[in-house]
């Protein structure tokens, strides 16, 4: 169980959030919502140690990872960053590898059972094809999963993923958000930064609205992402309609184009 | 993949056979083997072969063999910590603090083993000022305020350097200063490989112990640090191993540019990107090329060439073509 309390964040003395309370159990996805600046970013590289909190506690089944090295808080927490082109042409493989790093000491290569769980990880998120391409000349969806599979060779509990699905097409956000699903079915939990809250609705457990650095509404996401909740988050005007049991949002285009 | 290696460790004893047979006094391979054999043995050589082989030529090609490798190694390893397949050795203004550092020695009228430490302690301490700097500036992106910290205390160096050189005298100093400047193995003597092997040796342990690591570096620094990469400690153990190497190569040769560029863009093609195979096969290439490109200055032409204006020569069109015929190993 990962879990922040009373969690305060930021740069140095630029303090961007605070008051951040939130838990994920084993085998739950938690979707944080939030507009451009509201600190999703910030909040996800205080979790992941690239920042030194400014308060309050993150702890994993209950001890503070506050003073862990680097290795013992990549066993547990995974980053997915978005699926940028790398400079250099690894191949899938090299790339997935590279998840093993906080398994093994400094002047470790892996070793054939670290390549044969690599192996394993490309087939578990169904990418086992792409083994042996070059990643910098995969889509944008392929990459995605090849950075899932790299979590995976961590031997994770928690994924941190900053907007998985942006840029990504139709059939390529359906892949990634049913292979996140079924990961968590196997007990890998995630926390996901999205501006989509149709893939909130559509997988998570939880979901978090964050605006200005602090945490507006936290619950399950039907109940938390409202017509109402919604509209004042974004400044806009956003119907949430349920349609054929799926609950969905529109955003209403009035002339004004804002409320 | 095996046949690869064998290839590239092929080459570099072709280089090295060639590298110690032409010159003004050519050498046949019976000869060469007779003499070998006599040197392990104890047997008699004839004087002449003696000098002109065990004194002047072994020692050279070896040293070309080492400077070529640390050379190509370094900067393979700077184009993975910067990100950019474009980073030489000499980005953390090496060159330029060990530049200074001779000519210094040169105007003072130091002897040789002066120019060699000053140049040394020149390179090693630049990079140091870069460092220093860089971690100081406190800022979000540490890699990129050390290129720019590098580039501004080079641009002091090289002021520093121009000054010097305006002081010196222009008839017995000057062409020193020049000739050192353009790099060259002629004046490579056995002594200078003994001192110059152990710190480049130093300094390559660590870059071919860390070749897995040193991958996970070029993904950025929070990449790597979710990974679990402690990466400023990372980048300080490659940044001085990588310094070492540099600063001692260009200690005895003067500046020899090129190699650090084009050799792991070449073994990029060949191996990929991967520096478990980039770190060794760079040395192997590195140490080859040098060694052609220093016979070729020895005997193309009746002056010896300076070594940097041939590796330029070669270097720069084949860069280009390379850049032209694919671009496989970076995007």
């Amino acid at each position: 169980m990962l879990a922040t309390q009373q969690l305060a964040f930021g740069y140095g003395d630029r303090r961007v959030g605070e008051d951040v309370s939130l838990a994920i159990a084993p085998g739950e996805i938690a979707c944080l919502l939030g507009p451009n600046g509201s600190g999703k970013t910030t909040l996800f590289k205080t979790l992941l140690g690239l920042l030194p909190p400014l308060g309050g506690t993150i702890t994993i089944d209950g001890a503070d990872i506050t003073d862990w090295t680097p290795q013992a808080r990549a066993r547990s927490l995974a980053y997915v960053p978005q699926a940028a082109a790398t400079s250099f042409a690894f191949t899938v493989r090299e790339l997935v590898l590279m998840g093993r790093a906080p398994h093994l000491s400094v002047f470790a290569v892996p070793s054939k059972l670290d390549h044969d769980k690599a192996e394993s990880a490309l087939a578990r998120v169904g990418i086992i094809d792409l083994a042996d391409r070059v990643a910098t000349e995969l889509s944008g969806g392929e990459r995605q999963l090849v950075l899932i599979a790299r979590a995976l060779v961590q031997e994770c509990r928690t994924m941190i993923m900053d907007e998985p699905t942006a840029s990504l097409d139709l059939g390529n956000r359906v892949r990634v958000l049913s292979q996140l699903r079924r990961l968590a079915g196997e007990g890998v939990s995630a926390i996901i930064a999205t501006h989509e809250p149709d893939h909130a609705l559509a997988i998570a457990d939880h979901a978090f609205l964050l605006a200005k650095g602090k945490l507006v509404a936290s619950g399950r996401p039907a109940e938390v992402i409202t017509t109402e909740s919604l509209s004042r988050l974004y400044g806009v005007n956003v119907d949430v309609i349920e349609n054929a049991g799926a609950r969905v949002t529109v955003p209403r285009l009035d002339r004004a184009g804002t409320s | 993949m095996t046949s690869r290696w064998l290839l590239l460790i092929g080459a570099l004893a072709v280089a090295l056979v060639v590298g110690v047979s032409v010159g003004p006094y050519a050498l046949s391979i019976p000869e060469l083997t007779h003499a070998l054999w006599a040197k392990l043995s104890g047997g008699q050589i004839e004087p002449l072969v003696d000098t002109v082989l065990f004194n002047i030529r072994v020692p050279r090609v070896l040293a070309g063999a080492l400077v070529g490798g640390a050379l190509a190694i370094a900067g393979a390893t700077y184009q993975s910590l910067f990100r950019n397949p474009l980073v030489s050795p000499d980005i953390l203004g090496v060159s330029a603090g060990a530049s200074l550092g001779a000519v210094l020695a040169i105007v003072l009228q130091l002897p040789v083993i002066a120019i060699q430490a000053f140049a040394f302690a020149g390179g090693v301490l630049a990079v140091v000022a870069v460092y220093g700097l860089g971690s100081a500036l406190r800022t979000r992106d540490p890699v990129l305020v050390l290129v720019l910290a590098g580039i501004a205390v080079g641009a002091l160096l090289g002021a520093g350097l121009s000054l010097l050189k305006m002081l010196a005298d222009p008839y017995n100093q000057l062409p020193t200063i020049t000739y050192w400047l353009l790099g060259s193995l002629a004046a490579t003597t056995g002594a200078d490989l003994v001192w110059m092997a152990p710190i480049v040796l130093a300094g390559l342990v660590p870059l071919l112990l860390l070749r897995w690591r040193i991958n996970l570096m070029s993904l950025g620094d929070d990449e790597a640090r979710a990974l679990g990469i402690d990466v400023r400690r990372m980048r300080l153990v490659i940044v001085g191993a990588a310094t070492l190497v540099s600063a001692a190569t260009v200690a005895t040769t003067g500046v020899v540019g090129w190699v650090g560029l084009i050799v792991p863009h070449i073994c990029r093609n060949l191996l990929g990107s991967d520096f478990r195979r980039l770190g060794p096969a760079t040395l192997l290439v590195g140490a080859t090329f040098l060694v052609i490109v220093d016979t070729l200055a020895r005997t193309i032409a009746a002056i010896e060439i300076p070594l940097g204006v041939l590796t330029a020569f070669c270097g720069a069109p084949f860069f280009v073509w390379a850049l032209a015929a694919g671009r496989r190993g970076w995007s």
